[in-house]
């Protein structure tokens, strides 16, 4: 009796490892290809206008979306980026890059507030959450898959490619515009999204990982950077599912981050 | 609803660590009373075999306190697509084999390091706190911290190499 209540326990305490190593080693790119071989992305481009429609996941549920965005608005801010000036007076990477993405900042010709407007209002009335009203933002644009862009000629290393781009960075227009954009063009169209809904939010960025990332003021937890006494939590922006206050491992010190852009 | 959140995972945070450290504290002491009976035929606890003892248990303990942020992360990305119960069962076994990690990683750490350094010397060391030598026992107690303390970094990274991430594209 004892010795079968014995092996009842082992064949359980077997099969709760098993269960745990299955989960900790199942590849991540299955489980998310079959969650999301439903969904289907459109966009629609004509000589006038693009139409997008976009579907993603936050938090347990499921967005839709359609939005407009013009070719003539797109080539007014693209003419915007080309006059950009970077600074002679820098003293910092941080300083340098952020000059730039502060005259990335779209003007009302070329405004992208119409989506803070569009996702806020898929929340239902009840649903006042500030983490969850971020994060139904920021996963709108972690789901539109990653593109690199390049100051210089794509060499393959690395596919998507956009090559030839002035600082290697689109406007907030041109990423919703084009649905192309790698680490600075995300965190640069989240940093006014955000702000537009109410969020102090900050764009670091890292010469050591050359990397880009924002930091928001929302009652979470994780890793945080300080600025005016609050601490703004660290998100990623290139990849789904990743929370807020959740550093990848390869760029996990917090010295080696800066603020680049930050709200008046 | 965030602020209920945030409770929840300090609840859970501090009843976790606090029963599992009172799991592994006990189990240390357990083992190593067991196995230096078993292998060094120490019988009674004296003081210099309570400074062993001591030593290993706070080594278990610094190094199993390297769970604390790969668990977290791991809590904070099991909470974007688990709903709430599945959530903390989840995390209840999955932290539970984090923790098996570092407190074996720990255990090994200790007594192979005092094993092999009790080999490369002429000295007899665990004879000698059998015979209550207090000096002996300070320095082993030094020499687990200290291996404890240099491999603390890799459990870490150990860790958070199982930690499901969500992809990143390539750089």
């Amino acid at each position: 009796m004892k010795s079968s209540k014995r092996n009842i326990g082992l064949i359980l305490l077997l099969l709760i490892i098993i269960w745990l190593l299955g989960g900790i080693f199942a590849d991540n790119d299955e489980i998310e290809e079959s969650e999301t071989s439903e969904i289907v992305d459109h966009k629609v481009d004509t000589l006038d206008f693009s139409l997008h429609y976009r579907l993603w996941n936050s938090d347990q549920h499921k967005f839709n979306l359609f939005y407009k965005t013009y070719v003539d608005t797109a080539s007014i801010a693209t003419h915007k980026r080309t006059l950009i000036v970077p600074s002679n007076v820098v003293d910092s990477y941080a300083e340098y890059w952020g000059h730039i993405y502060r005259q990335l900042i779209p003007s009302s010709a070329t405004s992208v507030d119409f989506l803070v407007d569009s996702i806020l209002s898929l929340y239902e009335a009840k649903e006042k959450d500030d983490v969850n009203r971020a994060m139904s933002i920021v996963s709108f644009v972690q789901d539109i898959p990653y593109t690199l862009i390049s100051s210089t000629p794509c060499d393959g290393s690395y596919e998507p490619c956009q090559g030839e781009i002035k600082y290697g960075i689109l406007s907030p227009y041109e990423f919703i515009h084009t649905e192309l954009g790698d680490c600075d063009t995300r965190s640069v169209l989240l940093y006014k999204l955000l702000i537009s809904a109410g969020f102090g939010t900050l764009v670091i960025i890292s010469k050591e990982y050359r990397h880009a990332m924002i930091a928001v003021d929302i009652p979470a937890s994780g890793e945080y950077l300080l600025y005016r006494g609050r601490k703004h939590f660290v998100w990623e922006t290139t990849a789904t599912g990743w929370p807020p206050g959740v550093l990848p491992p390869e760029n996990k010190n917090l010295n080696y981050w800066n603020i680049a852009l930050a709200y008046e | 609803m965030n602020n209920l959140n945030l409770l929840l995972l300090s609840v859970v945070q501090i009843f976790s660590a606090v029963l599992t450290g009172i799991f592994i504290l006990v189990a240390t002491y357990k083992i190593v009373i067991i196995l230096c009976r078993k292998w060094y035929n120490i019988t009674s606890i004296n003081t210099s075999f309570g400074i062993y003892i001591a030593c290993v248990m706070f080594s278990t303990g610094v190094m199993s306190g390297s769970v604390i942020d790969p668990l977290l992360s791991f809590f904070r990305i099991l909470q974007q697509s688990r709903s709430s119960f599945v959530l903390y069962i989840e995390y209840f076994f999955r932290g539970g084999f984090f923790i098996a990690i570092a407190f074996i990683s720990a255990l090994f750490v200790s007594l192979l390091g005092t094993a092999l350094y009790s080999k490369m010397t002429p000295l007899k060391e665990f004879e000698e706190i059998k015979n209550n030598n207090i000096g002996v026992a300070l320095i082993m107690g030094s020499i687990i911290i200290t291996l404890t303390l240099l491999c603390r970094g890799g459990v870490s990274l150990l860790l958070e190499a199982i930690v499901p991430y969500p992809n990143l594209p390539p750089k």
